[in-house]
């Protein structure tokens, strides 16, 4: 027995313990893969040969004006910079803070900032089925948009944009950026807010036990009638036709005498699925499933808004999903499940669903690397005050186990007292009994019984770990590295992002502005300037905003109506380009920065589909005008403004390349051909060129 | 004047590997591009291409190999599919579940099961297993070395590895520090088929201008900059380098799925774009509630199924004149699972024992190490160097039987032994396991 049965006792729990090394014995060496922020890589690990070292200050080249400020204009907007900024920036480099100022205020910096936000929270890593398991169905039965789009699919997608909005909207207002980790007011659509009502009344116990708390005994059955009842009838409990729901004649056969009942199985789920469109009864008279438009209307989908979900006071009922009438156009939801910050939303827990054998540690785990950018790790262990949530199987400390588990137990108890197994509301009170306690990177708060969400959130709030991080997060987004924290420039920023009350869009200027991601001058280990491919949402942002072709590459779009054509072959080959995301237990984020032939092969055929969607005679630019067209490639979708040092050798290239084109070719062929060559110029495959 | 498509590959560019226009590209000296240091692999006489099965789920493969069936404790799946049966492996007999059985002699004759530890129960260290823990020279992945040993003896179009079915971070490969981007079958199949057209018939013209770009940008940028410009032209150039004729057999990609990676793994070993590619291929996942193992049987035998279809094709590709390597298929998993703890109730995290499957020419059917019980489950044992033999007295201990493994890999593929001794620490090549 001894240490080697602990050993194998302890393995029984770790398979989502995502933050311990988990490593055995001591035959390992030398077990790095963490990043040092050198910008070569993770450390100890082999550079390209075909580099230079980096971290020497020797030979630093310093970056250009027309380079840096227009890396930081394509990474907030996907836009070139114009011709007067330029020259402002080439007199007066100092004038890039305020600059960059101007272009966070634009929409185009909100699409970015929301894709890069939709990532950092963690928010869209889900596949749809384990969405749909929060609500414990196989799937959400539905109908169609007016265009054929699945209503589910929409849905379910809808809920990975609904933090990252939320975010968005602190930044805006210049909220402190702690308020992500605090929230109770999250964006959502009225169909978000009734589907998230039905899960509220929608019960799953540890065990795995399902049941409604109130909806169910209130419907007895439901009927499908082609009169016409106002969808406020239909959902008003004290109304004659409560349940009775119109369907469209079509979707009634004639033998149906006007109706259909439907009153076995899952009444409630079916109540729902109507409202999504999808309509079955159970007495043989409709053969079929009938799908058809979602009762709440397509514009319940995409009404975006605000909301805020309090706790139903003393005697108040929690909002129940059929108070449709009620959320549409409201901002309040009032729900026994607490969601509170970035880390209880559908979108966080379809992408880190736990299990009675993980106890919401991967939850635990992975809202620290979202808040803290740290992932437990036995060598920096903080001993808590208690541990009464320690899991007995790895309470001994002479265990590979104890050192994560010391911490992690008691600090998964935060979740464990506010959710089940499956993320609805705990009510097992000798779950609550146990004490949670955080201790984590030097902070240690003791908890109390029944302490919950609330709770961690408020320590993850003020933890010093929280700028830092959301620096480092930053970093990444605009140098696909690590900058160096150890240095004076990494630690002025986030002295600004701290002394501004947390304000991300201090922040965000001064790094922008800063030589970590100018590198205007050098930083020791910052690895001087590093340019990178343009990764799929940089790439498809700068070629839509900068031919104003909206969503160029399809993927932002819900309805399938705008995905066919090039549009679809783009967005396909689109996922050839590698884009960024989070894999489980990784304190830094998945950032390809270098190309590969599929990577070029693939940008060559978009460039094809793009050329195909703006050139043409009735396209955004016509053959009849080659001159100005190619004088657009050249600032508008090259991004090189007069002034630019390479304007107008670039503009030679491509007039010639039309010139020798239009030899062998028609003219549309050739202004086409033309406009590739600019799409695949560096400045737009590429960033920080 | 049009011009054929296949008229503008650049092949001509890259005989000899392409060094001459990476070394054009890079700036790079011809003589250190071709560094016979760096090609130690010629002094082996022959190499293959790996197609490597490799995933953090850390599937229960190493539950129903050959070497699992003999101690009565260790559990197995009831089902008919995965009945115990007899199969002879290297001349011995064994008993293993029948999926594995039932492969024909053709494959068993070149199969090696190795049982060894990944060290680590945690899926996120799949990377780190990937380094073999540590155990690599300057924590390169084990499948970089590799790759990098024998690219330019195979004349491969590129250096680094090729994932096609990394299914998230954790499974992303890494190459010299560098972060290697996935290629999924759907991607490879659209970014490949591309029709013909007048637009394509200007390609050349384009490259040309681009190329003049390139140079343009080259004389404002950075050092670091004009590193990227390079990467572009290089990769742009791989790209053109391909061999098209094979881009037909891509036509039947229909998602990303296991068959659909045995199909974009095998076309592209034929088309020679890297002697590594890594697929994902599911032997029962992350199964700890898997009550009777349902779900173990299931994906064995269709993970089983997947690897001889795969040894098959590359088999048959090569017989025709198609692949000119050889090809060795194998799986390597973030850790194998318990065999006994749990019951049939379904299986935990088991750091200490796994089974990497080793399938090709080069490579002589065999069972090489075995486990022994530790604690209430159970732990790959030492090895003998001389028989292969799982041993108490083994001169590979436990500690070092996962590098044994890499080291009998990369022997099989035709990395030499000196660099596989200087780059990998620990273990040794097992000469029984060679043919």
């Amino acid at each position: 027995m001894g240490t080697t049965i602990r050993l194998v006792a302890c393995l029984t729990l770790v398979w989502t313990l995502a933050a311990c090394d988990g490593v055995i014995g001591g035959s390992v060496q030398n077990d790095g893969g963490r990043n040092d922020g050198s910008g070569n890589g993770e450390d100890g690990f082999p550079v390209d040969s075909t580099r230079p070292e980096l971290s020497s200050c020797e030979t630093f080249e310093p970056a250009e004006p027309f380079v840096y400020a227009a890396k930081a204009k394509t990474l907030l907007t996907g836009l070139g910079l114009t011709a007067e900024e330029l020259d402002a920036v080439q007199a007066d480099p100092s004038v890039l803070r305020t600059q960059i100022g101007t272009w966070i205020d634009t929409p185009e910096a909100d699409q970015k900032l929301q894709r890069f936000f939709q990532t950092g929270f963690q928010q869209d890593g889900y596949e749809e089925q384990a969405l749909v398991d929060l609500w414990g169905y196989s799937n959400f039965q539905s109908g169609r948009l007016s265009d054929g789009t699945s209503v589910d699919d929409t849905l379910i997608r809808s809920f990975e944009e609904s933090f990252a909005r939320t975010v968005v909207d602190i930044v805006r207002q210049d909220r402190p950026f702690n308020e992500a980790i605090t929230t109770s007011t999250v964006y959502m659509t009225t169909a978000q807010m009734v589907a998230l009502a039905l899960s509220d009344d929608r019960e799953i116990d540890d065990e795995g036990r399902r049941r409604y708390n109130r909806t169910d005994d209130q419907i007895q059955q439901i009927a499908y009638t082609t009169d016409n009842i106002p969808l406020s009838d239909s959902l008003n409990p004290n109304s004659p036709d409560f349940m009775r729901f119109t369907i469209p004649e079509e979707g009634l056969p004639a033998g149906c005498g006007g109706e259909a009942i439907q009153t076995d199985n899952d009444l409630v789920r079916a109540a729902f699925s109507v409202l999504l469109g999808f309509y079955s009864d159970n007495d043989g008279c409709m053969q079929d499933d009938y799908r058809t438009a979602p009762l709440l209307g397509e514009e319940a989908f995409f009404d975006w808004r605000p909301v805020t979900i309090r706790p139903p006071a003393t005697g108040e009922s929690p909002t129940m999903f059929w108070d449709v009438q009620s959320m549409q156009g409201s901002n309040e939801l009032v729900l026994r499940v607490p969601r509170v910050g970035f880390m209880t939303t559908p979108g966080f827990f379809a992408t880190w669903p736990t299990n009675d054998a993980n106890e919401a540690r991967v939850t635990t785990n992975q809202t620290l690397i979202v808040a803290l950018g740290k992932s437990f790790d036995s060598e920096t262990t903080t001993i808590p005050a208690f541990d009464d949530a320690l899991d007995d199987s790895h309470a001994d400390p002479t265990t590979v186990c104890w050192s994560c588990h010391v911490n992690l137990d008691p600090m998964r108890q935060y979740f464990r007292n506010s959710f089940t197994h499956y993320y609805h509301a705990q009510d097992d009170d000798s779950v609550q009994a146990l004490r949670p306690s955080f201790a984590f990177q030097g902070v240690s708060v003791e908890g109390n019984p029944g302490d919950g969400i609330d709770a961690l959130a408020d320590t993850l709030s003020t933890h010093p770990r929280l700028a830092p991080a959301w620096v480092q997060k930053a970093c990444y987004f605009a140098t696909s590295s690590a900058c160096p924290e150890d240095s004076d420039e990494f630690q002025t920023v986030v002295a600004a992002f701290e002394g501004s009350g947390m304000s991300f869009r201090t922040m965000l200027v001064e790094l922008l502005a800063s030589p970590l991601v100018s590198a205007a001058s050098c930083v020791e280990k910052a690895g001087g300037d590093i340019p990178s491919v343009a990764r799929a949402r940089h790439f498809c942002t700068t070629v839509s905003n900068r031919l104003g072709l909206t969503d160029a590459c399809g993927t932002d779009t819900y309805f399938n109506s705008e995905r066919r054509g090039d549009r679809g072959v783009a967005r396909q080959l689109i996922e050839v380009m590698p884009d960024d995301g989070y894999s489980r237990g990784g304190e830094i984020p998945v950032v390809i920065s270098d190309p590969n032939l599929f990577i070029r092969a693939a940008g060559d055929a978009i460039c094809q589909r793009f050329s195909q969607m703006a050139v043409g005679n009735d396209s955004l630019f016509s053959p009849g005008d080659p001159e100005s067209a190619i004088r657009s490639f050249v600032v508008d979708l090259m991004g090189l403004p007069e002034g630019d040092p390479r304007h107008d050798g670039a503009l030679d290239i491509l007039q010639r390349h039309y010139a020798d084109a239009d030899v062998e070719n028609n003219e549309v062929n050739s202004l086409r051909s033309t406009f590739m060559v600019a799409c695949t110029a560096p400045t737009v495959l590429g960033i920080g060129l | 004047m049009k011009l054929h498509r296949r008229k503008m590959l650049y092949t001509a560019l890259f005989g000899a590997g392409g060094l001459g226009l990476k070394s054009l590209a890079t700036g790079i000296p011809m003589s250190i591009l071709a560094n016979p240091l760096r090609a130690s692999a010629q002094d082996a006489g022959f190499t293959r291409v790996l197609i490597l099965s490799s995933s953090s789920a850390g599937d229960p493969l190493n539950a129903n190999v050959p070497g699992t069936y003999e101690d009565p404790a260790i559990q197995h799946s009831n089902d008919p599919r995965m009945a115990p049966t007899s199969m002879t492996v290297g001349g011995r007999q064994y008993t293993a579940a029948k999926p594995w059985a039932d492969l024909p002699s053709s494959i068993l004759d070149k199969t090696v099961f190795f049982h060894h530890g990944t060290y680590t129960n945690s899926h996120p260290n799949h990377p780190k297993v990937m380094r073999l823990m540590g155990n690599v020279e300057r924590n390169e992945m084990m499948v970089s070395v590799f790759s990098e040993s024998l690219w330019e003896t195979m004349e491969t179009v590129q250096r680094e590895p090729i994932s096609v079915g990394a299914r998230s971070g954790d499974e992303i490969l890494a190459f010299q520090g560098r972060s290697l981007a996935n290629v999924s079958p759907t991607a490879l199949r659209t970014a490949l088929a591309q029709e013909d057209s007048a637009l394509g018939d200007l390609r050349p013209l384009r490259d040309q201008s681009v190329d003049e770009l390139y140079a343009l940008y080259q004389q404002y940028g950075t050092e670091n900059q004009r590193r990227l410009l390079d990467r572009f032209v290089v990769t742009r150039d791989e790209a053109r380098s391909l061999s098209l004729d094979l881009v037909e057999r891509l036509a039947n990609i229909g998602g990303n799925g296991e068959a659909d990676q045995m199909t974009a793994a095998s076309v592209l070993a034929a088309m020679n774009v890297s002697p590594v590619i890594t697929v994902r291929i599911e032997f029962g996942g992350d199964n700890h509630d898997d009550q009777e193992f349902v779900r173990e049987t299931n994906e064995t035998v269709e993970g089983v199924g997947h690897l001889q279809n795969l040894v098959e094709t590359v088999d048959g590709m090569r017989s025709e004149g198609v692949l000119r390597n050889d090809v060795i298929v194998g799986t390597l998993n973030v850790f194998g699972r318990d065999l006994a703890r749990k019951g049939r109730q379904g299986r935990d995290h088991n750091g200490r024992h796994h089974v990497s499957v080793l399938i090709g020419d080069g490579l002589r059917g065999g069972v090489i190490g075995g486990l022994e019980p530790t604690g209430n489950d159970y732990q790959a044992q030492a090895i003998d160097s001389g028989s292969g033999n799982a041993s108490a007295s083994g001169d590979i201990p436990h500690e070092e039987t996962f590098q044994s493994m890499a080291k009998t890999l990369g022997a099989a593929l035709g990395v030499s032994r000196t660099q596989l001794d200087e780059t990998i620490t620990g273990g040794k090549v097992i000469e029984n396991a060679l043919a």
